[in-house]
């Protein structure tokens, strides 16, 4: 690894999907977030909301750091994405299960992460819904699958780190999966 | 409705296995589907019979007196080229058992049995064998009915241990049962599952997803029956680990079918795993219902587009840095 190279991994979704809060699950230091009073009550009840992004990071004992980034979650700001997911480990989108635009929100996010970057790694999150059966997720699957996408759909609650560090496990194991094996023989 | 006498006859030779699963997945079916469909249909002795299911090639001589005195003889199949007179070809849906059936009423209809109106049928429902595949079987099979209204418990001894939705979508059970479904140290096969009343109280409702999945995962360390050691096999969705709870070997099965499809073997060799753990988990996931045989499709394309972490000992290094320190298993 170069200095000038970072590694990775990106929180994205709507606004109030539980970015801030997913990074702030495992980071291992305070979250620097760029919040603001929330002036669009309208598509998101919250009181604040992130306007830039959010930074968390994980420092590896042999002093590689991890860096967490998570995206602002106004369309507006959709600029930023491809900036901070070009070179990521990979992205993990979030979505909240109770928002009434989830299906939408799904298919726009995954769509534009996909052609920025058809090979990253994107696991996706759906807030937990009331429902215990999971089944409404057949049809986040169904609406991947219908745009050729392929991608782990995991009911979660990001304010559970189990939760937060399942997301991030997959993602792990989808990047190892992508490792030449003669890379595995060094394990 | 109308009382329909059915029998299945297990060759007096096995000499497929398959042929044993084919006739439990029809039981399960029957089982599953009682009050479902426009005759009631009870399984009795094939002297008593008015349909009987055989294995194709079975040379049970009294299938023939069976025919000659006007018994309808229904064929299952195990091959991939049944013959003609096949009704079923193994793995056959439970929508096409219960077409068979209904198509079946048709000649019963026509044929003068004046004792048959007048017979009620048996009040029991068929037990549950023993063969590893039953209870997996009776879950894929209720899942395909979707009766979201009514309930089914599960007996370990004639103890009530677990009660399933019959559309087989959430279960109640004890945590301690819970945690022996995911251990695998209740033996689901032995159970004995019949409709019931819903739970009244009692620990909330668990994710059906994880019952089948674990069920999936226990059930053998073969091959599923209606999997095969030669053919490749893809991820066409993932399963919702988030309620699943999955172990992380799992996980890395399920990554390293979506990235590209693999026999048995070679899920091994790529997922890092135990030749057992690739085919309980190859298992599971075709128990809930997302791999497919990737046949002639090429391999998803992919690009090492990944950070270079090469100076810091590799990437796969890297992978189990932040395993450590995230505290994930290995």
């Amino acid at each position: 690894m170069t200095p000038d190279q970072e590694l990775k991994i990106v929180f994205t979704g709507p606004m109030g999907a539980g970015k801030t809060t997913a990074i702030r699950a495992i980071s291992d230091v305070p979250p620097v977030s760029t919040e603001v009073d929330n002036s669009d009550r309208t598509a998101c009840d919250k009181e604040s909301t992130t306007v830039a992004l959010d930074y968390g990071q994980l420092l590896l004992e042999d002093g590689t750091a991890v860096r967490l980034y998570g995206t602002p979650g106004q369309e507006r700001f959709g600029f930023m994405w491809e900036i901070l997911c070009s070179g990521a480990m990979g992205v993990v989108l979030l979505i909240g299960g109770s928002s009434s635009t989830a299906l939408a929100d799904l298919s726009s996010y995954a769509q534009t992460f996909q052609r920025l970057n058809p090979d990253q790694p994107l696991v996706i999150g759906v807030g937990r819904a009331t429902c215990a059966d999971g089944r409404q997720l057949d049809a986040y699957a169904a609406a991947l699958a219908s745009r050729g996408i392929v991608a782990p759909v995991f009911d979660v609650d990001v304010r559970r780190r189990e939760d937060v560090l399942l997301l991030i496990e997959t993602l792990l194991c989808i990047l190892e999966a992508q490792v030449p094996e003669a890379e595995h023989a060094a394990r | 409705m109308v009382a329909r006498r059915i029998a299945l006859v297990k060759p007096a030779s096995v000499i497929e296995e398959k042929i044993t699963h084919a006739l439990q997945l029809f039981d399960s079916i029957l089982w599953a589907f009682q009050g479902t469909t426009r005759s009631t249909w009870t399984l009795v002795a094939p002297e008593t019979a008015e349909v009987i299911v055989v294995h194709e090639g079975d040379p049970d001589e009294r299938i023939g007196a069976w025919r000659a005195s006007g018994k309808l003889i229904v064929e299952i199949s195990v091959r991939d080229r049944a013959s003609s007179a096949a009704a079923l070809v193994y793995p056959f849906k439970a929508s096409e058992v219960l077409a068979l059936l209904e198509r079946l009423d048709g000649p019963l209809n026509s044929q003068t049995d004046p004792q048959r109106e007048n017979r009620s049928p048996d009040s029991g429902v068929p037990r549950q064998s023993q063969e590893p595949w039953s209870f997996v079987e009776t879950l894929r099979t209720i899942g395909e009915v979707q009766n979201a209204e009514a309930w089914l418990i599960a007996r370990d001894a004639k103890v009530p241990c677990l009660w399933l939705r019959a559309d087989g979508a959430v279960y109640v059970a004890e945590q301690s049962t819970i945690e022996a479904i995911r251990r695998g140290t209740l033996n689901l096969a032995s159970l004995n599952l019949q409709k019931a009343v819903p739970p009244e109280r009692g620990p909330g409702p668990q994710p059906g997803s994880e019952l089948s999945w674990f069920a999936g995962y226990h059930a053998s360390a073969e091959l599923a029956p209606w999997l095969k050691p030669t053919v490749r096999y893809r991820v066409n969705r993932w399963p919702n680990f988030g309620l699943i709870r999955p172990l992380p070997a799992h996980i890395r099965v399920a990554a390293t079918l979506t990235s590209a499809p693999a026999r048995v073997d070679e899920i091994a060799v790529r997922a890092h795993v135990s030749a057992e753990e690739a085919t309980r988990t190859l298992n599971a996931l075709a128990v809930a219902n997302v791999v497919v045989a990737a046949g002639d499709e090429a391999a998803p394309a992919r690009s090492s587009g990944l950070p270079a972490v090469g100076s810091r000992g590799g990437f796969a290094t890297f992978l189990s840095n932040v395993r450590r320190h995230l505290g994930l298993r290995m």
